[in-house]
C-alpha cells in the first residue's frame, strides 16, 4: 500500500518481491520445457527402442554404420576377426561394439550372470573396456546402448550342429548409467542356432 | 503498510542500480533460457520425427521381409556414381518375393485364386542423386521407393493363346490359372521365379509382347506387362528422408554380405526347391546354404541439422527341414 504521497517510486523490497516472482515464474517454464523433454524421450523411446531389441535378439552383430556428416554415406562397421569386435569405433576410440562368440560344436553349457536381471552392469558378463564375457554383446545402436546375453545349457543341445539358445536383450539410453539406470526395453527369446546347413 | 516520511522519496541510485543489474541478469537469464530451450525443443522434436519415421520404416520392412519367400529369387543390386545427363546417380535396390496371409474379402474369388493373388514381388530402391556445383560434387536429392507388384493382372478367357495349366514355376512359360467358375483366366501375374540367374531384368520376362488387339476375346484389364514393368509402374516414394540405405544379410550357411551404395554389386541367389524337384545331393545343400536367414538394414536419416544412422536386422521365414531330394 502506498502511503499519501502517491508519487513516490517503488521500493528494493517490493522490486526484489517482483523480481522473485518473475524468476519463480521462469523456473516453472523451465520445469515445464524439462517435463516436454523427457515426454519426447520417452516418445522417442516408444518409436525405436522396442524395435532395436527386437533386432539386436535377432541378430548379435547388427549392420553398424558410420554416417558422413555432409552427405549422409554410410560406411558399414567392418570386422576384425569372426566373432570379435567392430573396427570402426563411435567417435570416442571405443569399439561401438563388441561381441564375444563361442563355438555352436561346444560340448558343455554355455552360461553368462545376470540373464534375470535387467540392470546387467555386471563387471563380469560386461567389464568396461575389455571384450565381454562369452555370449555377450554390448555397444551403441539408433542412438542406444544396448546389451546382449546369450547363453545355452548343455540339455539344450539339440545335435552337434543345432542347439537352443536363451537371449536377453536390454536397451538403454545411450551412455551407462543414465536415468536411473532401468532400461527402456528389454526383451527375452529362445532361439534356435544353427551352425549351417 | 505504512512508510515513513523519509521513505516516500524515490529509490538512491545505488537502489536503482541494483534493481536494474538484477532486472538485467534476469532478462539476459530469460533470453537465454528461451533461446537454447527454443533450439533443444527443436532439436529434440527433429530427434523424435526421425525415430517415428525409422520405426514406421521397420515396420514396412519387417512384414515385407518376414515374409521373404524362400523358393523364389533374391536380388540385390547397387550402381554408385552412374553418369545420367548432368547428374550422377547412386542406387542401391534389393527385389524378393513377398507371400501374404489370404484374404478373403479382397477378392470375389475362390480360395485357389485368393492364393496365387497373394505373391507379390517387392523392391526397395534407394536413389540419390549428385550434381556437380563448381568443382565438387553435392547431393541434391535422396529418396527411398518401395513398389510393389500387382497381385493378379488378368485377362478375359482367351483361349487361342491360353494352355491349361503352364507351370507357374518355370523359367519361360506363362503363369496361368484357368478359373472355371469364371470363364476368365489369370495371366501374367506375379510369377514366382526362382532361377535368379538373369539378374532382375529376367522379371520381366513374363511379357507376352502379345498386342492386346490380337487377343480374340475380351481385352485386358491391366496391360501385356511383365513383372519388372509393373514394379516400375507401381512405384511409390516411401522416404524423402533417407539419406543412404545399406542392405546386408546372413546367409543359411552363416556368410556375410552388405550391399552399400558406394560399392557397385549385382547379388543374385536362386529360390529354394521346397517342392524337392531341384538339383541333387550337394548341390542342393549349396543352394539351401545360399538363403538369407537374417536381413540387415542401415539407413541414414536426417532433418533439418539432426541426423541419426539406424540398423535393424530382421529373420526371415523359417525353411522347410533339410530333406535330399
Amino acid at each position: 500500500m502506498m502511503n499519501n504521497h502517491g508519487r513516490s517510486a517503488f521500493t528494493l523490497i517490493e522490486i526484489l518481491a517482483c523480481l522473485l516472482l518473475f524468476s519463480m515464474g521462469l523456473m516453472a517454464v523451465i520445469g515445464v520445457f524439462l517435463y516436454g523433454l523427457k515426454s519426447a524421450a520417452a516418445a522417442q523411446a516408444d518409436a525405436t527402442a522396442w524395435a532395436t531389441a527386437l533386432s539386436v535378439v535377432k541378430d548379435p552383430l547388427p549392420l553398424g554404420v558410420v554416417a558422413d556428416p555432409v552427405t549422409g554415406q554410410l560406411t558399414p562397421w567392418t570386422w576384425t576377426s569372426s566373432g570379435a569386435t567392430w573396427t570402426a569405433d563411435d567417435g570416442s576410440g571405443q569399439p561401438a561394439w563388441v561381441y564375444t562368440s563361442w563355438p555352436i560344436d561346444t560340448p558343455g553349457s554355455i552360461t553368462v550372470v545376470d540373464m534375470a536381471d535387467p540392470k546387467s552392469n555386471s563387471p563380469t558378463a560386461f567389464p568396461s573396456v575389455a571384450t565381454p564375457a562369452v555370449g555377450c554383446a554390448r555397444g551403441w545402436l539408433n542412438g542406444y546402448y544396448v546389451e546382449r546375453r546369450e547363453q545355452s545349457l548343455s540339455s539344450d543341445r539339440l545335435s552337434d550342429n543345432m542347439r537352443l539358445v536363451e537371449v536377453r536383450v536390454d536397451v538403454y539410453w545411450a551412455g551407462y548409467g543414465f536415468g536411473d539406470g532401468k532400461p527402456l526395453a528389454s526383451t527375452v527369446d529362445r532361439v534356435v542356432r544353427s551352425g549351417g546347413p | 503498510m505504512r512508510r515513513f516520511r523519509n521513505q516516500s522519496a524515490a529509490l538512491t541510485l545505488l537502489e536503482l542500480i541494483v534493481s536494474i543489474t538484477l532486472g538485467m541478469i534476469l532478462i539476459a537469464l530469460a533470453w537465454t533460457t528461451f533461446a537454447k530451450s527454443k533450439a533443444a525443443a527443436a532439436r529434440t522434436s527433429m530427434r523424435v520425427d526421425l525415430h517415428t519415421s525409422a520405426a514406421v520404416y521397420r515396420e514396412l520392412l519387417q512384414r515385407d521381409f518376414a515374409n521373404l519367400s524362400p523358393a523364389t529369387a533374391f536380388f540385390a543390386r547397387s550402381t554408385p556414381q552412374v553418369l545420367t545427363g548432368a547428374d550422377k546417380i547412386d542406387t542401391v535396390e534389393v527385389v524378393f518375393m513377398r507371400t501374404t496371409a489370404p484374404l478373403r474379402t479382397q477378392f470375389a474369388e475362390d480360395v485357389t485364386e485368393q492364393f496365387m493373388a497373394d505373391y507379390h514381388w517387392v523392391r526397395w530402391r534407394f536413389k540419390r542423386t549428385w550434381r556437380q556445383v563448381g568443382p565438387t560434387w553435392k547431393v541434391v536429392d535422396y529418396t527411398l521407393y518401395r513398389s510393389r507388384s500387382t497381385p493378379t493382372r488378368r485377362w478375359r478367357a482367351v483361349g487361342s493363346i491360353v494352355g491349361p495349366n503352364f507351370s507357374v514355376w518355370d523359367n519361360g512359360s506363362q503363369s496361368l490359372k484357368p478359373a472355371p467358375d469364371e470363364t476368365l483366366a489369370y495371366l501374367n501375374m506375379p510369377r514366382p521365379l526362382r532361377d535368379a540367374s538373369a539378374g532382375i531384368p529376367s522379371l520381366d520376362c513374363n511379357k507376352y509382347n502379345t498386342p492386346i488387339a490380337s487377343i480374340p476375346f475380351g481385352g485386358a484389364l491391366k496391360g501385356d506387362i511383365g513383372d519388372l514393368t509393373d514394379l516400375d509402374n507401381n512405384e511409390l516414394v516411401s522416404s524423402t528422408r533417407v539419406r543412404d540405405f545399406a542392405i546386408g544379410w546372413v546367409d543359411a550357411g552363416g556368410a556375410l554380405t552388405t550391399i552399400t551404395s558406394a560399392v557397385a554389386a549385382d547379388v543374385r541367389i536362386d529360390g529354394l526347391h521346397m517342392d524337392v524337384v531341384g538339383p541333387t545331393g550337394n548341390a542342393y545343400l549349396t543352394q539351401l546354404k545360399n538363403q538369407v536367414r537374417v536381413i540387415r538394414i542401415a539407413m541414414n536419416l536426417a532433418d533439418g541439422g539432426v541426423s541419426q544412422d539406424f540398423s535393424f536386422s530382421i529373420a526371415t521365414p523359417g525353411f522347410p527341414p533339410q530333406f535330399r531330394p
